[in-house]
């Protein structure tokens, strides 16, 4: 149990640090948007760069983004008919959809790596402008991105079984995940 | 290689999927397991292939850079003030009539609209700010509660909305057209709204009195108070007019609004640290969600067109007998159940793909179309028991308005709400007249 609850911690630390750590990134794209539309009506020279790198940003920015959302519980979903289940019943089923969707997310990341591992190799460079500049790492976030969601998917499939065989948590932090689902203004 | 009947592809995806979703799971696991089990069954190993290529062209696309910023547009300007000073407006010019407090939100609630790209942000700073204040000037809870949660609601409708732009994308349609489809409808809406609660005060001044007399402000006071417009004026024009006009990108347009939502922030004095982290970390939150649903609706109906079953829903739309617009009727009453169960996002990624090809073949305009989707959207934000607008005004309403007095409260607004909805039915040029006079 020790164990288990330290993995619980160091994950949440994880989705939580990296998720606030790439939040930045949406700063970054503002400012490269900002300088983009200046240069071009103010100083009449567009820039090669403004409009890939951007979304290069954005792509990032969100996909990581992704297991940060998820440590708050905060991907879309209907309770109108799970929260007809008592609590052991509910962490039943999340055991359930959680243990399928580790599976998937497996198989996710098993083809977006080769992908990604493709244009490695062939140090493919982006032909949507004259900049050109290199696609493999931005490939790349898609695995990173999906691992990192696996990690966390773990973390709660841990805290469901804990609820459904109604282990006695050693620590209460088994339980703390935050149920606060605070996309409020989604 | 199963062949297999596409009715039975199609009863098989979707039955599943909702499977998944009665079970609880996030939609964007129920879309990406049915999408990899039936990419599985029917192509084989190589069938998920598909799954890369889908994920990296969600990632890959500029239109969508316009969501992120958009959305930090919206929890910036919460945080900055702004509807305070609009309030304080509001109240020295329209205080002294009955039911100004109220016919005032509603005009605060149109401009945070034109702002911000997501709904929730005036529902909860109005919910914070104009509530109490029109409470503790004796106006029935259950008309300035309903007011706010319909107010609010304007936020899909008037641009930017960032529904309207996971619309666009997903339909191939100009984000500058949608745009100033929406104005219009968003305005009438207002308007209706206005009309409705001027009646109410002028049958019965109890339920929204005129402020105190020691309370009102002279003429000139009122006009100073104009001064409040001048910030979300400038806002307001620069980004709708950089994107309706065509200057700049949606995308570019978005950025510079966001950019001005740093500034606006910073000339109220409410620009810290803080609030800056948390309108990023709002955003990542949002955006991680947007995201990956996109990347598992992208797949998910890559497959489910690649199976050859696209083409069955609009095939039984022409076999059967209904008349073209009870098709679109049809839609929208399947958006009313729908909007129960499910969120405005959910809904668009799971219905576009389906009901687009249909408006189409139909031959009625889909800007038309996607103003009708919106507004049902609107309704559904407001329909007890589940509306996202009852939620969010429960979080922030004093305890002395219970749950049931939100659902009094927002069933005329939802009746306003179908009133409009029918009008623009019955005259598509509400809608269509501004973008046919900009694009032509």
């Amino acid at each position: 149990m020790p164990l288990m609850t330290r993995y619980l911690a160091y994950v949440d630390r994880i989705s939580e640090e990296v998720g606030k750590a790439i939040s930045w990134l949406c700063l970054a794209m503002i400012l490269v948007l900002i300088y983009e539309v200046s240069a071009r009506y103010l100083f009449n020279s567009p820039t090669s760069w403004a409009h890939e790198s951007t979304t290069m940003l954005y792509g990032s920015f969100c996909i990581i983004a992704g297991a940060y959302t998820h440590r708050h519980h905060g991907h879309v979903r209907s309770e109108v008919i799970y929260n007809l289940f008592p609590t052991r019943g509910k962490a039943l089923l999340d055991v359930l959809t959680g243990m399928l969707g580790l599976l998937v997310f497996g198989v996710f990341f098993w083809i977006t790596a080769n992908y990604a591992w493709d244009s490695w190799l062939m140090r493919e460079i982006s032909s949507k402008s004259t900049w050109g500049p290199p696609v493999y790492p931005f490939k790349a976030m898609l695995p990173l991105a999906i691992a990192l969601m696996m990690l966390q998917s773990l973390a709660h499939l841990l805290r469901d079984l804990a609820v459904l065989f109604d282990l006695q948590p050693h620590h209460p932090h088994i339980y703390s995940a935050e149920s606060s689902t605070d996309n409020a203004s989604s | 290689m199963l062949d297999l009947d596409p009715l039975m592809v199609t009863v098989g995806m979707f039955a599943s999927m909702l499977l998944l979703l009665a079970m609880g799971a996030p939609l964007t696991w129920a879309l990406l397991t049915v999408g990899t089990g039936s990419a599985y069954f029917m192509w084989g190993p190589n069938g998920l292939e598909l799954m890369a290529t889908s994920a990296f062209a969600a990632m890959d696309n500029f239109l969508l850079v316009a969501l992120p910023m958009f959305i930090f547009m919206g929890l910036m300007l919460q945080r900055s003030g702004i509807t305070d000073d609009l309030f304080d407006m509001i109240h020295k010019l329209m205080g002294g009539m009955p039911g100004g407090l109220g016919m005032g939100t509603v005009i605060i609630c149109a401009l945070i609209a034109a702002m911000a790209g997501v709904s929730g942000a005036a529902t909860v700073s109005l919910g914070i700010i104009a509530l109490p204040s029109m409470l503790s000037r004796g106006y029935d809870k259950r008309l300035c509660t309903g007011t706010i949660m319909a107010g609010g609601a304007l936020g899909f409708l008037i641009p930017p909305s960032v529904l309207m732009i996971v619309y666009a994308f997903l339909a191939r349609e100009s984000v500058g057209k949608l745009f100033a489809a929406g104005l219009v409808p968003g305005l009438m809406l207002a308007g209706i709204y206005m009309c409705y609660i001027y009646i109410r005060a002028k049958m019965n001044p109890q339920l929204a009195p005129a402020i105190a007399v020691e309370e009102r402000v002279d003429v000139f006071g009122k006009i100073g108070a104009l001064k409040a417009l001048i910030l979300p004026g400038l806002l307001i024009g620069t980004v709708l007019g950089f994107i309706i006009m065509g200057i700049t990108s949606p995308s570019e347009a978005s950025a510079v609004g966001a950019a001005g939502s740093i500034v606006c922030a910073a000339l109220y004095r409410t620009l810290n640290l803080k609030m800056l982290r948390e309108a990023l970390q709002g955003t990542a939150k949002l955006m991680g969600m947007l995201l990956w649903i996109t990347i598992a609706a992208v797949f998910f109906s890559k497959i489910y067109i690649g199976l050859g079953a696209g083409s069955l829903i609009t095939e039984l739309v022409q076999d059967s007998s209904l008349s073209p617009y009870m098709v679109i009727i049809a839609m929208l009453a399947c958006y009313f159940v729908l909007g129960m169960f499910l969120d405005d996002f959910a809904i668009v990624f799971i219905t576009v793909p389906l009901f687009v090809p249909i408006v189409q073949e139909l031959g009625f305009d889909t800007v038309w179309f996607a103003v009708l989707f919106i507004l049902s959207m609107q309704s559904a934000y407001l329909t007890p028991p589940f509306g996202y607008n009852l939620f969010y005004m429960r979080s922030v309403a004093p305890p002395s308005v219970t749950i049931y007095d939100l659902y009094w409260a927002a069933i005329p607004f939802v009746f306003l709400q179908i009133l409009g909805l029918a009008l623009v039915v019955a005259y598509p040029q509400i809608a269509l007249w501004l973008p046919n006079l900009i694009f032509g």
